[in-house]
């Protein structure tokens, strides 16, 4: 029993959930045209190359996620708000666990 | 100004201290915690950077982190919606490490440090503006196009972007789960290596094969377009769903499972090397004609982990698209560390970015280095048997002397080398004349697999007498065939149909006048050193040269199989102790194997590290 069962069932539930609504949640390579390149500016990652990382309090990591999200205009991606943050903090001084702390397989890329 | 850039949690972690422009210090973390591509905090790396600067963490101007964590979780959490219910393996694999780790990267930095510098803030930089940064910052242009590629940072894969003075911009980008580097890392998988460090090894292996897979490979698992861009079938990976790189639907292609890692090699996993080694080289090929035709750009700068395959980057050369190409040495995650301090220097500092003749890598000769005193004392503290020569020219004599009587020598000297290859500091040495040199150092010093091949160094001014290639190549990371004239006969399907899958007899068998550093297919991994980039290298060289008429060493990292490279005297004693080096040179002072207590030899190196 870990401390962040509750959110990980959560966030495949969630997940789970939106995998029926949503058609492709990662940026369209599709699109048929001659290049798979997309533009930069089409692309709405939130576009921040550099920026102070400093959250502190529950409110302002989600401060930090919707502003991500409304940005992309995700706001399928809200459902995960509080879940994340949940997470976030459960896990904050908890050392990763037994995976994380001793890194993963060196047969799977890690990302 | 003083920035610290640290990259860590993926793989390679590093830090890198740029003071008012200048690379003062950078190193990766494996180097002092012996964990190879160790992926924790940099906490040793760190400190060194800051003892290096004389500085205590309050001097920092800031502290620059590699990635967005906020991006990167968006985009697991975007996979997990893709994979749905099947999502499970996916979220058990990485929710640790994203919220116990990435999340809280501003909270371990500052605990490490006990501040974030003079502005109490951690900056972080998008993963891939690092890549482009520690690519175009340091190189010797004003400007130039810019190409990352990597396995993946946040959504971004590759990438197209220019750098114009002080400012770096993407501008065309591939996204997760497309990725080429992906793709490689999947092929490496299933040929039985390590993701993340076998992929030299397939590289290695690519020239043993024939491309016969590459029309398999495009038309189910990649589609290139013209551009270069490209698609991946993500049916055949299991990356997005799994802990694994792929699954049986792939071994389904290639007639059969994954090679397990201490089966044979055989003739499939060498035709397997070579088809992905030639997609992979289609690819960055066209996308280099797309960068070239998107920014005008006559000089083209590269990083991201693809850009350590050196036969991809030779052909490139090759092809003159561009009229210069300088590629950063740490072009992994680690150099990541490098691109965020530089990309807030030069954005902050409202100073101008000098370009040069040179570039502003020092040659990557930015991690610890030891004075006399301190091997000294360590050497005599351990009753180490040793001459000392005063005078470094006539040391460097006496090593070429050596070398010529086909002694193997480790070399430590001067600062180590940040990124993955050894330049002369800590490297190991051997003539490249002798026969079954290859096979002696791979199986009897290095403990690693009898086919990869060995790295040349030679006199930037002899380049083009042994080497196609008219330019310098100081960090190794172009691949260049040996002249014609060089050559001697070897047909690679003659002498398969001799020995079966066996390579040792093909290796041990001489392609060339220098067959130590000649791969099956007459390539060479080339490291051009001038006197000015290192002066006792260069030295011992030219006493080579002098003794045997050849201007070319043997350099390979001073390691075995699995280790980090040496970083201390006492880790370069101890490997020349457990191996089979016949000579040590840590700085001035010679270390012979046949002087040294044979009671210190004889421990099993094999069982210290994990086979890479
Ligand atoms: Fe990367």
């Amino acid at each position: 029993m870990s401390l962040t069962d509750q959110e990980r069932t959560k966030i495949h539930e969630i997940a789970s959930r939106l995998n029926g609504k949503i058609a492709n949640a990662f940026p369209d390579a599709d699109g048929g045209s001659d290049s798979y390149f997309r533009d930069r500016i089409d692309l709405k990652l939130f576009e921040r190359p550099m920026f102070e990382y400093a959250f502190e309090t529950p409110m302002e990591l989600m401060g930090e996620l919707e502003g991500m999200w409304k940005y992309q205009d995700a706001d399928f991606m809200r459902d995960f708000m509080a879940v994340c943050t949940a997470a976030a903090f459960k896990c904050r001084h908890a050392p990763a666990d037994e995976e994380g702390a001793k890194g993963i397989s060196a047969f799977i890329y890690e990302f | 100004m003083n920035v610290l850039g640290i990259s860590a949690y993926y793989h390679d972690s590093a830090a890198s201290l740029i003071r008012d422009g200048e690379i003062v210090a950078a190193a990766q973390e494996e180097r002092f915690t012996r964990r190879k591509h160790d992926h924790g905090l940099p906490v040793q790396a760190i400190n060194f950077c800051l003892e290096t600067g004389g500085l205590k963490p309050h001097d920092l101007d800031a502290v620059c982190y590699y990635d967005n964590p906020f991006l990167t979780l968006d985009r697991w959490l975007k996979n997990c919606i893709q994979e749905g219910d099947g999502s499970k393996k996916l979220i058990e694999k990485s929710f640790s490490s994203l919220f116990a780790e990435r999340l809280w990267v501003h909270d371990a930095i500052r605990e490490t440090l006990g501040c974030l510098g003079k502005k109490g803030k951690l900056f972080v930089c998008e993963h891939h503006i690092s890549h482009a940064g520690s690519a175009f910052y340091p190189s010797p242009f004003s400007s130039a196009a810019i190409m990352t590629v990597d396995g993946v940072g946040e959504w971004a894969t590759t990438t197209i972007g220019v750098g114009n003075k002080n400012e770096v911009e993407i501008l065309r980008q591939i996204s997760y789960p497309h990725s080429l580097g992906l793709l490689y890392s999947a092929m490496t998988y299933f040929c039985g290596f390590k993701v993340n460090s076998g992929e030299y090894k397939l590289m290695g292996l690519a020239p043993y094969g024939e491309p016969k897979y590459v029309d398999l490979i495009k038309d189910h698992l990649i589609e290139i377009k013209e551009d270069g861009s490209y698609r991946l079938n993500t049916t055949y990976f299991a990356f997005t769903r799994d802990t694994a790189m792929t699954d049986d639907y792939f071994g389904g292609l290639f007639a059969g499972r994954r090679r397990e890692a201490d089966a044979p090699i055989t003739r499939r996993e060498m035709d397997l090397a070579a088809s992905v080694q030639n997609v992979t080289e289609e690819v960055i090929i066209r996308m280099a004609k797309t960068a070239k035709k998107i920014t005008g750009e006559t000089k083209l700068c590269l990083a991201g982990g693809v850009a350590l395959n050196c036969v991809a980057n030779g052909k490139l050369l090759k092809e003159k698209i561009f009229d210069d190409l300088w590629i950063q040495p740490a072009a992994g995650d680690a150099g990541g560390s490098l691109g965020c301090a530089l990309y807030f220097y030069y954005h902050c500092s409202g100073k101008q970015r000098a370009t040069g003749v040179r570039d502003m890598q020092k040659n990557s000769y930015l991690g610890p280095g030891f004075s006399l005193n301190e091997i000294q004392h360590y050497l005599d503290s351990n009753g180490i048997t040793y001459r000392l020569f005063g005078d470094k020219q006539a040391l460097a004599a006496e090593i070429a002397e050596r070398l010529a009587d086909n002694n193997t020598i480790g070399l430590f000297s001067g600062r180590m080398e940040f990124g993955p290859r050894a330049l002369g500091n800590r490297s190991i040495i051997a003539n490249p004349m002798t026969g079954g040199m290859q096979s002696k150092l791979n199986v009897k010093i290095k403990f690693r697999e009898s086919f990869r091949p060995f790295a040349p160094t030679v006199l930037s001014e002899s380049v083009s007498r042994y080497f196609d290639l008219d330019q310098e190549s100081p960090y190794m990371l172009l691949v260049a065939e040996v002249k014609e004239g060089l050559r001697r006969s070897f047909d690679l399907t003659e002498l398969f149909a001799e020995n079966g899958d066996d390579m040792l007899p093909i290796v041990n068998k001489e392609r060339s006048t220098i067959p130590a550093v000649t791969h099956v297919d007459f390539t060479a991994r080339v490291q051009t050193i001038s006197e000015d980039d290192n002066p006792f290298y260069y030295g011992i060289i030219k006493a080579f040269e002098r003794i045997t008429g050849c201007s070319v060493l043997v350099n390979t990292s001073f390691n075995v199989r699995g280790e980090p490279i040496v970083c201390s005297p006492q880790q370069a004693y101890a490997c020349f102790m457990h191996t089979d080096l016949d000579v040590l040179v840590l700085e001035n002072f010679l270390i012979l194997k046949s002087d040294q207590n044979p009671m210190l030899q004889g421990m099993d190196w094999r069982n210290e590290y994990e086979p890479d």
